[in-house]
């Protein structure tokens, strides 16, 4: 095991947050093995919407030949990214297949056939970043759809687009347990990533790059710093290496770790000068600018005590989990969950066709042993509250978790939100220590989306109200105008009832309206024709 | 006997000082219309469909302020039943049959080769949500359906569905957790 030297590189976080847990950490299981590749898929089940926002225009139909990086979905949107084929190959359907949300409502999806050559083509040219403005770089992310690959899938343009930054924060915490895909990438293609992050800070026009990590990495603190001493750059570049605990890779958490101090509830990170990206969305915006690459596939860490070789692979997008199920050749895995993301955060994923998406860094497929209790088992009941506590010392935000479970148990909306719900990072610290083993996250998953839905229909009603009360004015107002018409015709009605009274045959009326018309007439020729003045 | 009268007319200023602060307050602070309609509007889900028996949400709420009963209101349901209950601090009652049954969101649809174009939707319908004219194909704005039934009996050609809202992805809602499988639960767990 090596050592972590500490010199002017490499530093000791300064910071600290409260509460957090030390799970077993089960990392040596894939971090011991270089990168690498899996066999081509047959075919590729790729979500058109892999980001937050709204989904974007689908560019392609059922039958193009696609190559790969060709661009299959443009998204203008705001929070948009667009989406690449990550291998060639032609598009057999659009259609609704299940993906991995937890909902399992199927989304629309492009089911491409893989090509058996596959002919790697150039979708944009290689750019020298230090040499063209940072607007260029910009565009190129955004062209290149890239999101933030640690699992949040936020836009990376957007994100790049705030002002003003003085230090980039890279974020290399990776604490929650079993995964290691930033870990073996920062080991084996740590000038890439470092070369993203200057990219990045020229991008923001940051100072300083600061890589925060937690201490159970030593070897990649090593390859680093190793790389960072070699590098010139005015920007000044440090790493700063936290104690291993979960959950210290929260965007919330890092910043309290590597700045000592805390991000003010409702604010960005921007509003402290800080930008927080991935290791492996720096890596990606290495591949895009210097590479040409847009984002098709990515480093996620395959692991649990199903897989033979467990490890770290370079997925394409789209992939399935049972095409990879198929390559390592599990076949006891039936009604298990495939555990997509980590033990903690992740999901349990029952339907095996669900593919691989942006936000996709972890698969694990592990089944417990029948005689112990061990990670990823689950129980239908859990037992009741006992209020003793232990998880408001675990919370890493402060809030008060069984206070939280009790308000979210019996639909009490508003006092959830005055409890501080939209703080909570869904880490799963909380359930972890609960000795009743009470799935509180789901508690406070179910308590959020129920306070949207409110919210949302209420919008809804809101908008109905104006609309009815609209209607109910231009009703009114066109009953007034039809009065006010009417009126104006028994007017006119009874004036001509009048005259006629007074001129029964129309001769006086005729005669006014012959001596009128001469006058006017003279009227006209003596403007058109004035007499000149003496 | 002269402090009888200071007494007496010490007060008297203090009464017609006091009158006037109120008289004053009255005319400066005055509210217009009742507040607590409003506040039962604002609970009420705007779907304008009558059911009820009144024409429209607001004119419910004036019927609930003036002493109506609460469950009359299906596309409330029972959470609206409840929220009324609470403010106006009267027991939450059972909804009543007779106005119809709490039923997932729907939104009219018009098969619009069957339209005839007589407008009589159009006409009814409480948010404006039908454009179209005369003798020309009518069609629904979806977003702004309430789903309130009303255009679905003018119609004389029976051309408009009245089809469930799909349910939609972003605005998918986690389950109450205590009605969940053991399939959908998160996989956070005790370690020996």
């Amino acid at each position: 095991m090596t050592t972590i030297e500490y010199n002017h590189i490499v530093k000791k976080a300064q910071g600290r947050f409260n509460g957090g847990i030390h799970p077993t950490e089960c990392k040596t299981l894939s971090n011991q093995q270089a990168i690498q590749s899996l066999p081509l898929p047959n075919f590729l089940i790729l979500p058109v919407q892999q980001n937050i926002g709204q989904p974007g225009e689908i560019i392609c139909q059922v039958g193009d030949e696609v190559s790969q990086g060709q661009l299959l979905v443009d998204n203008t949107e705001v929070f948009g990214a667009n989406i690449h084929a990550p291998l060639a190959g032609k598009i057999i359907a659009i259609d609704q297949y299940p993906t991995n949300h937890p909902s399992g409502l199927p989304q629309t999806c492009l089911k491409i056939k893989t090509a058996k050559q596959q002919v790697s083509t150039e979708l944009f040219s290689p750019i020298n970043w230090q040499q063209v403005e940072p607007q260029q770089l910009l565009e190129r992310i955004k062209l290149a759809g890239i999101v933030g690959l640690g699992g949040a899938a936020f836009p990376t343009h957007v994100k790049l687009a705030a002002q003003p930054i003085n230090t980039l924060i890279v974020n290399a915490m990776e604490c929650e347990p079993y995964i290691t895909c930033d870990d073996r990438l920062l080991q084996e293609q740590s000038q890439q990533v470092i070369q993203g992050a200057l990219i990045s800070a020229k991008i923001v026009n940051a100072k300083e790059i600061i890589f925060a990590t937690e201490d159970n990495k030593p070897d990649a603190i090593k390859q680093l710093s190793q790389c960072i001493k070699q590098i010139k750059s005015e920007v000044t570049i440090k790493i700063i290496v936290a104690p291993t605990k979960y959950p210290s890779g929260g965007e919330k958490q890092t910043i309290e770790l590597v700045t000592g101090k805390q991000l003010p509830k409702g604010k960005l990170p921007a509003s402290m000068g800080l930008l927080v990206q991935n290791v492996a969305t720096l890596f990606a915006v290495y591949q895009a600018v210097n590479k040409g690459m847009p984002l098709t596939s990515r480093l996620v860490t395959l692991t649990g005590n199903q897989i033979k070789t467990p490890g770290n692979y370079w997925i394409p997008f789209g992939t399935t989990i049972e095409s990879i199920m198929q390559h390592f050749d599990i076949s006891d895995f039936t009604n298990q969950p495939v555990v997509m993301g980590g033990p903690l955060m992740g999901q349990p994923i029952f339907n095996y066709q669900a593919p691989v998406t942006k936000a996709t860094n972890c698969l694990i497929f592990n089944i417990a042993a029948t005689d112990e209790k061990m990670w990823l088992t689950q129980s239908t009941q859990h037992q009741p509250c006992i209020r003793c506590g232990e998880c408001d010392k675990a919370c890493p935000v402060d809030l008060l978790p069984q206070q939280l479970f009790w308000f979210s148990q019996s639909d009490q909306w508003d006092n959830l939100e005055n409890q501080g719900l939209f703080d909570c990072i869904e880490c799963g610290a909380c359930a972890y220590v609960c000795p009743s083993e009470i799935p509180l996250v789901h508690y406070y998953r179910y308590g959020k989306s129920s306070i949207k839905t409110i919210q949302r229909n209420h919008e809804k009603s809101e908008k109905a109200k104006k609309r009815f009360e609209f209607r109910e004015m231009r009703l009114a107002r066109a009953k007034e105008e039809r009065a006010l018409k009417h009126k104006k015709a028994a007017e006119a009605r009874k004036k001509a009832a009048q005259d006629k009274k007074a001129d029964p045959t129309g001769k006086q009326t005729a005669i006014n309206e012959a001596l009128a018309r001469v006058k006017a007439k003279k009227s006209a020729q003596n403007s058109t024709n004035p007499q000149p003045k003496e | 006997m002269n402090e009888l009268l200071i007494a007496t007319a010490t007060l008297v200023i203090f009464a017609f000082l006091c009158g006037g602060l109120l008289g004053f307050a009255s005319i400066k602070f005055k509210v217009d219309g009742d507040p607590i309609v409003e506040q039962i509007n604002n609970i009420l889900p705007q779907t304008q469909c009558g059911q009820c028996g009144y024409p429209g949400c607001k004119p419910y709420a004036e019927a609930i302020a003036d002493g109506e009963k609460i469950n009359r209101c299906p596309p409330g349901g029972e959470a609206g039943i409840k929220a009324l209950a609470e403010l106006l601090d009267v027991e939450p009652l059972e909804l009543d049959d007779e106005c119809g049954e709490e039923a997932p969101q729907r939104v009219a649809y018009i098969r619009e080769d069957e339209c005839i174009g007589c407008t009589k939707c159009i006409q009814v319908c409480p948010v404006d949500a039908i454009v179209g004219a005369a003798k020309l194909m009518h069609t629904v704005i979806e977003s702004e359906c309430t789903g309130c039934d009303l255009c679905v009996p003018v119609c004389p050609v029976d051309c408009i569905d009245m089809p469930e809202v799909a349910p939609n992805i972003n605005e998918w809602q986690w389950p109450k957790p205590y009605l969940l499988t053991n399939n959908n639960e998160i996989p956070v767990k005790v370690i020996s």
